[in-house]
């Protein structure tokens, strides 16, 4: 089997468009870099972004900092980075770049906005040594329901058409539903992925996601084996036990505000203590079906993010793959 | 430079750990743990440079900014952070022993939190004396004895721990020693050398002394009638880089002057010379320094003035074997992140001073 390859999220430093961001000028991107090689993570998650605040964000940022992308990635690599293994992208982020104000892979109108955006994402990703554009497959339940077949057979084409075009790049597709997704662990995701091409669109499986909106990452990933070409390494202490993705405004009123019992933070490191992901057993499945795609930790929420990512090279070096 | 780090990659930059998860790969991974595990024991072996870390920390918590000994939690976290930064010896304060041993019953306890951990054990304790107060002004010989029976109770703490330095601040603030006659200095070479053959000799801990910028020894000709007056066998140098730089000398000149008598290193930066004199102000220079808001930086920030590599070529040159203790005071001054700042420097130490020595 391939060995496991390992990566980490920038997301952990801040999304873009989010004031505290930390990876905004060139030497606060040096040191994150460089404290993700410390900690032995030589690939890197980079997060979709728009406009002067998200510098990593998209390719013309990029080109704007670094002038062109073989000079960003010689940045990296003098930081001990190799690559940018995959990057993650929401269509509904709007991007001034584009003209846009976001977009919906329900909305058949704006596929083709979709594909021509995430183009770029792909072709960048070849120039970085990437492999993986991950993707949010739907809007929120909220925003969507009922989530009805129509709904997911539009966003399974939307999704198929962006699949056959990052292969022309070598990428592969990967949708990663979250806690908040109109895709819900079980019946509405099986039915989403029946729709699409699998040999164009995998699965990424985000432990943390999964295990709080009610699933179980081993049992998704032992149901779809094949499918599953990206994973998000991180640990959730609570479950959406309310049903709180239901929400009206669940981005804030839940995944930030906390919903009604105030969660004050839902992802945690991977070991931390109370942590509901079964890395271990996970990690065993994953070797037993010969799994060779990207595992790429996460850090986001945490309040010191170069402590989360020390914490999480400990479990990995020390625990999970220690004899 | 590869061009990804695989697991098998992976598993050799962590000196040592190796991974049996699949029935079918138990073979492999048999394999690579005796293969990491042999590398590793060679790679001791032949090791002249460990790398330790002295005790500055603090933690975001909940209820802000707070320190790892505010619980067990936090305390593993932070010793779980520098193992993964591959520290293997913890350098800590005298004054945190007895917080340290009621968080885990004994030290004893505290050294198998540290071993559990990949730790080799607690390698430093660092004592000093800025303010004279009552009873502590080191340069009055009728101080001296209550000063060396606190340094015993330190090593008394320690008896079993296999503590390898005992680091001192020889003398205190310039502010409450001046003017520095010959007649002091030589009352506290007396002292640390009572106390340095009692610790070596009772103990098996070497006392060494460390030079802050603001100490009552911190000219090279106060430095060199203190070295002159104190016992080579029992009495050794500590160099800290940031405040030999701030104080306006050279760290590696120092070194290959007391080369035979250099028991350790604070490793970290700085960004300013002390040219106005500030080391002689009350009450704290190292605090209170009215033109310098931070003195001190982690090795890798743009605009150190330490030359590490200048400094390793000549650990290299002298065939030095022992720790060299990254440290990392004064963090929190800008609010920043102590992981990320010990990254920084972790990186250095891998991409540019381990390639000169290790």
């Amino acid at each position: 089997m391939a060995e496991p390859k390992f990566g980490y999220a920038i997301n952990a430093w801040g999304q873009p468009l989010v004031e505290e961001s930390a990876v905004e000028r060139p030497e606060q991107q040096e040191r994150v870099f460089k404290v993700l090689s410390a900690c032995k993570f030589r690939a890197v998650e980079l997060d979709e972004g728009s406009g002067r605040w998200a510098p990593l964000g998209r390719r013309e940022e990029i080109e704007i900092h670094f002038g062109t992308v073989p000079k960003f990635r010689a940045f990296l690599r003098s930081c001990g980075i190799d690559r940018i293994c995959s990057w993650f992208y929401d269509p509904a982020r709007g991007s001034n770049e584009e003209g846009s104000n976001g977009r919906s892979p329900l909305v058949v109108a704006d596929h083709q906005g979709i594909v021509d955006s995430t183009r770029a994402f792909a072709q960048t990703l070849q120039e970085l040594g990437g492999s993986c554009l991950v993707v949010r497959p739907t809007p929120s339940y909220w925003r969507v329901a009922p989530v009805t077949d129509d709904k997911l057979k539009a966003a399974a084409d939307c999704w198929n058409q962006v699949g056959r075009m990052s292969r022309q790049y070598d990428v592969q597709t990967a949708v990663h539903p979250d806690f908040l997704s109109a895709l819900r662990p079980g019946e509405t995701l099986d039915r989403f992925l029946s729709y699409t091409d699998p040999d164009l669109v995998g699965l990424a499986i985000d432990t943390a996601e999964v295990t709080i909106a009610g699933g179980d990452s081993i049992a998704l990933y032992e149901r779809y084996p094949q499918r599953v070409k990206h994973f998000h390494f991180k640990n959730a202490r609570t479950t959406d036990s309310l049903g709180e993705y239901q929400t009206r405004n669940a981005e804030f009123e839940v995944l930030s505000a906390g919903g009604k019992r105030g969660i004050q933070r839902w992802f945690w490191d991977m070991g931390t203590p109370g942590g509901l992901v079964d890395f271990p057993r996970l990690v065993k499945s994953l070797q037993s079906h010969g799994y060779d795609g990207w595992i790429v930790v996460e850090g986001d929420q945490s309040p010191d993010p170069a402590a989360t990512t020390a914490l999480n090279a400990y479990y990995l070096q020390r625990v999970l793959f220690k004899s | 430079m590869s061009n990804e780090l695989n697991r098998k990659e992976f598993l050799k930059l962590l000196g040592g750990a190796a991974a049996t998860l699949a029935p079918g790969m138990a073979a492999v991974q048999r394999a690579l743990a005796s293969d990491a595990g042999e590398r590793d024991n060679d790679a001791a072996a032949t090791r002249n440079i460990k790398w330790s870390y002295m005790d500055h920390w603090s933690i975001l918590s909940p209820h802000g900014r707070t320190t790892p000994y505010a619980s067990r939690e936090y305390m593993e976290q932070y010793i779980r952070e520098l193992a993964a930064f591959g520290f293997t010896g913890f350098d800590t304060f005298a004054f945190r022993l007895y917080a340290l041993a009621g968080m885990y019953g004994s030290l004893q306890g505290f050294k198998s939190l540290l071993q559990d951990h990949g730790f080799e054990k607690l390698s430093g304790v660092f004592v000093s004396y800025p303010d004279k107060g009552k009873y502590h002004a080191l340069h009055d010989r009728a101080n001296q004895d209550r000063i060396v029976a606190e340094c015993r109770a330190v090593m008394e703490m320690c008896r079993g721990l296999d503590v390898d330095n005992f680091v001192v601040m020889p003398g205190n603030t310039y502010w409450q020693t001046e003017p520095v006659t010959d007649d002091k200095i030589h009352a506290m070479a007396d002292l640390w050398s009572r106390v340095g053959k009692m610790t070596l000799q009772e103990y098996g801990v070497k006392t060494s002394c460390h030079h802050e910028f603001w100490c009552s020894i911190r000219t090279p000709a106060e430095i060199d009638k203190f070295y002159r007056w104190t016992d080579p066998e029992h009495v050794f140098y500590w160099c800290d880089t940031a405040q030999t730089v701030i104080a306006g000398e050279d760290p590696t000149a120092l070194y290959n002057k007391y080369a035979a008598r250099t028991a350790g290193f604070h490793m970290k930066d700085t960004h300013n010379v002390d040219r106005k004199g500030e080391y002689r102000l009350p009450s704290d220079p190292e605090l209170f320094a009215p033109s310098v808001k931070r003195w001190f930086w982690e090795m890798g920030t743009p605009g150190g003035l330490v030359d590490f590599p200048r400094l390793m070529a000549a650990l290299k040159a002298h065939q030095y074997r022992g720790w060299l203790t990254v440290e990392h005071d004064k963090v929190e001054i800008d609010q920043g992140s102590f992981a990320e700042s010990t990254g920084v420097a972790k990186w250095y130490i891998d991409n540019v001073l381990t390639p000169i020595y290790s």
